[in-house]
């Protein structure tokens, strides 16, 4: 029936559909993706926590800027991004060709090798011909990927939605190593006495340039060259300042900046 | 358990949202499944092709699928059609209101499949003792067809209903936090990602076990006076 109560009811479902979000000034629209400890945790009150989260309130009061976090899935956090829908990533992206033909990066926050992560007494070496028929965990779109292809080709490589699937398959035997980030790694094994007693890293520190690029950094959009500068010299005063240290030996009792 | 516990207003709040979002969607495809099915019975060639198609390609076409394009997509078309006319920077297609067009989108399918069906069980006779006796179109609709539409078609509504309700899980790659989107989120942060599987679960099957109890209610209204044994 097109009557006039239909109608209003219509035009106001339309406008609840394109609500325009007017860009405040002094905010900064970070998009993080939790799930990852101890770098992007959702608290039980339903704030967020981990050292990216914290970082990026460090970074925002050195811009003199508030940070508004939107929490979002790892595989859709860059379309967001370019869909314009917040201004930055800060969830330990790698920096990375790949990515940069998407999105522009600032200097890295961090770097960290990667490790793989198997049964103590797996009894593999950690290249080619060690991994040769085995079955690798790596988080789907992510560098580990690009690592596999080039360095362990004849592995079975199995994608997971995040690494913590990965983990959990590990321990119930369906793959017989992950390939993670250490930093998070150790995190894990530490988490439980249990994973420390099964399982070990059985590489020494991995590194690709050409799959990890150089750490992880804070991802935007092309062309927001002010925006970059402002979050360069940020994070460089965070090192200056003492900061970045005190928050990095607070979770990790050691500095991640470098390797 | 105690992790459970501890995240429990959060998982309350997705499971609000999972609702929000299923009587919206409900609602909205209640709606199309009406247009549609009237078109497929009542309309003209044109209308009952329109209406063929709209089923055929819903049936055919993945929902994920349909949600990613219609949010990431719109928004990136949005966004084009802001630069190119330079009527706005940035209008925001809100996650919700996409989220609630995609799944009244693919449930209105199914709906008007549903209605169509329910249509066709209710004896012609009654249509021309309608006319005959003097109403008009909208009293036939109101007294005649609505209420036995509705007893035939509730058991199918129930059905589409439930999926539904689960297909509402798939927003949370939309960035909605739904109960799953929550669940998930706190299970990895927590490393505890069992207690939070199983704790979905259990809300989903209480969320169905009441749904069932509702719909009994309403079938046994809208089944009066029907004689179930021929």
């Amino acid at each position: 029936m097109l009557n006039r109560r239909s109608l209003f009811a219509t035009a106001a479902a339309l406008m609840m559909t394109f609500t325009a979000q007017a860009q405040t000034e002094g905010v900064l629209r970070v998009a993080i993706s939790t799930g990852y400890p101890p770098f992007d945790v959702l608290n039980a009150d339903g704030t967020y926590g981990g050292f990216d989260v914290e970082f990026a309130n460090l970074i925002c009061e050195r811009m003199n800027r508030t940070c508004e976090f939107t929490d979002i899935e790892w595989d859709g956090i860059i379309p967001g991004l370019l869909a314009n829908k917040y201004d930055v990533i800060i969830a330990s992206m790698g920096i990375n060709e790949e990515r940069m033909k998407q999105v522009d990066f600032t200097e890295p926050y961090y770097k960290g090798p990667s490790a793989l992560i198997a049964k103590k007494d797996a009894g593999f070496t950690a290249d080619e011909a060690g991994t040769a028929g085995k079955a690798i965990g790596v988080q789907r779109a992510t560098a580990h990927e690009c690592y596999i292809g080039k360095h362990m080709t004849q592995a079975d490589m199995r994608q997971y939605a995040t690494s913590e699937e990965a983990y959990l398959d590990l321990q119930a035997g369906r793959i017989d190593a992950v390939l993670v980030d250490t930093i998070p790694g150790e995190e894990w094994l530490k988490s439980d006495p249990a994973n420390a007693e099964a399982f070990a890293p059985i590489s020494a520190d991995l590194y690709d340039m050409e799959c990890f690029g150089v750490g992880q950094g804070i991802a935007l959009r092309k062309g927001e060259d002010a925006l970059k500068a402002e979050l360069n010299a940020a994070i460089l005063k965070t090192r200056e300042d003492g900061s970045y240290l005190e928050l990095s030996n607070r979770y990790f009792g050691r500095d991640i900046y470098d390797f | 358990m105690a992790d459970l516990w501890e995240y429990r207003w959060l998982l309350l709040q997705g499971t609000g949202m999972t609702l929000l979002l299923g009587f919206s969607g409900l609602i909205l495809s209640l709606m199309i499944g009406l247009l549609g099915a009237s078109a497929k019975i009542g309309g003209g060639p044109v209308a009952r092709r329109i209406a063929g198609g709209y089923t055929t390609f819903v049936r055919s076409v993945p929902d994920l699928c349909m949600m990613l394009l219609l949010f990431f997509g719109g928004q990136t078309l949005m966004n084009k059609l802001g630069a190119w006319t330079g009527w706005w920077e940035y209008i925001e297609v809100n996650a919700f209101a996409a989220g609630v067009i995609t799944i009244a989108f693919i449930f209105g399918a199914y709906m008007t499949e549903t209605f169509r069906g329910a249509y066709g069980s209710i004896p012609k006779g009654q249509f021309e003792a309608a006319l005959a006796i003097g109403m008009t179109r909208r009293q036939m609709f109101r007294l005649i067809t609505f209420p036995q539409l509705m007893g035939y078609a509730l058991p199918s509504i129930g059905v589409n209903w439930m999926v539904l309700l689960k297909t509402t899980a798939l927003v949370s790659v939309l960035g909605l936090h739904d109960l799953v989107f929550f669940g998930v989120s706190a299970g990895r942060s927590t490393r505890n990602p069992f207690a939070f599987l199983i704790a979905i679960m259990v809300i989903y099957l209480i969320l169905t076990a009441l749904s069932d109890l509702v719909l009994r209610a309403l079938e046994r209204r809208y089944t009066k006076g029907r004689m179930l044994r021929t």
